[in-house]
């Protein structure tokens, strides 16, 4: 089962990592910053505070990191 | 293999759980939403009051047609290059499905901010071009990738046979191959069609003020902050918004379980 774990964990965490409808509607990543994530990162400099730069920085990051974390599990999933 | 009452009964527990772990929040927006309060009369009549204050007629027929259009055009498409990439022999198609799995992986939260001005320049933004378009190139992405790996371990035989018999490239996809992959073409339609019905993020940045095209998950948002303080007409809301894609996963999930079987064994 290691390989369909393996998919199943770098869905469930890609997913994780993108999370932005629920913080959007729940919290607004406050109080302060505590429940912030990445993804509501990207929408509340762009388009809220209108730091456009620092809001693409932050979904360039994102995309590597969610590929390092992709990268990582498929190596752990393949070696069976 | 024999398995114990014990460990039968086990399992059962263990699956009771966790279905009653899934379904509690549905039972609290479905009990919510027919509960009297301030604003609302209870009962079914919250659905209509939710309806009438919240616009949801059109938010609903909004994102109705944005996922008709995603879903018809992006279904299509993904054929064609499925097609292209799955059977047809040609130089540059390693890079090109690299390319698609990259449009996969990339997240649009990564992407939507610079889109917004790529879109801004060409006068797009605040309209139904503006939600449509990149949905639909998120959408090809999947189901080319989806598709190629089907006209991959699709009959290689059958293909040569509808060749020898006349048949050219378009003869061979629409009347061979598509009819066989029914199956993964049905669930890819439904998983786009569900994909575009809750997009939040694309709407949300790349049509912030235009009301006469905001779609349902994103009106459902403005409702809550504008129209009611109240539960109960926010969980009809919910409701309403979300019968669509129940009442269409219910027809069709007897495809979409063949449909994912079908991609998984390969023989």
């Amino acid at each position: 089962m290691r390989g369909e774990i393996a998919v199943a964990l770098t869905l469930t965490v890609i997913a994780a990592l993108k999370t932005f409808d629920l913080i959007y509607m729940t919290t607004k990543g406050g109080p302060g910053h505590k429940t912030t994530v990445p993804s509501y990162e990207v929408y509340r400099q762009g388009v809220d505070l209108g730091h456009v730069g620092l809001a693409s920085t932050i979904g360039v990051v994102l995309t590597a990191v969610i590929f390092a974390i992709s990268l990582v599990i498929t190596r752990i999933g393949d070696r069976a | 293999m024999r398995v114990s009452t014990a460990e039968r009964s086990m399992n059962y527990v263990v699956l009771l759980l966790f279905a009653a772990f899934a379904l509690a929040p549905f039972v609290v927006i479905v009990t919510g939403a027919l509960q009297p309060d301030a604003e609302a009369p209870g009962g079914l009549a919250n659905l209509r009051e939710a309806w009438r204050i919240g616009h949801f007629g059109s938010y609903v027929r909004n994102s109705a047609m944005v996922s008709l259009f995603v879903v018809s055009v992006s279904t299509v498409l993904s054929i064609l290059a499925g097609y292209a990439l799955g059977a047809m022999r040609f130089r540059g198609a390693t890079p090109v499905f690299y390319l698609m799995l990259l449009g996969i992986m990339m997240p649009a939260e990564a992407i939507v901010i610079s889109l917004f001005y790529d879109l801004r320049a060409l006068h797009l933004t605040d309209t139904f071009w503006a939600i449509v378009m990149p949905q639909v190139a998120q959408s090809v992405a999947f189901g080319t990738f989806w598709l190629r790996s089907f006209f991959r371990t699709s009959s290689r035989s059958l293909i040569e046979a509808a060749r020898l018999d006349g048949a050219g490239h378009w003869r061979v996809l629409w009347q061979v191959l598509v009819p066989l992959a029914r199956p993964a073409i049905l669930t890819l339609v439904i998983l786009s069609f569900l994909w575009t019905w809750n997009e939040f993020l694309i709407p949300l940045v790349l049509a912030p003020t235009n009301e006469a095209i905001r779609t349902a998950p994103l009106g459902l948002s403005f409702f809550s902050g504008q129209y009611t303080q109240g539960f109960a007409l926010l969980a009809a809301g919910s409701v309403i918004i979300a019968a669509p894609i129940v009442v269409l996963y219910l027809f069709l999930q007897r495809h979409v379980i063949a449909g994912m079987l079908e991609g998984a064994v390969k023989d």
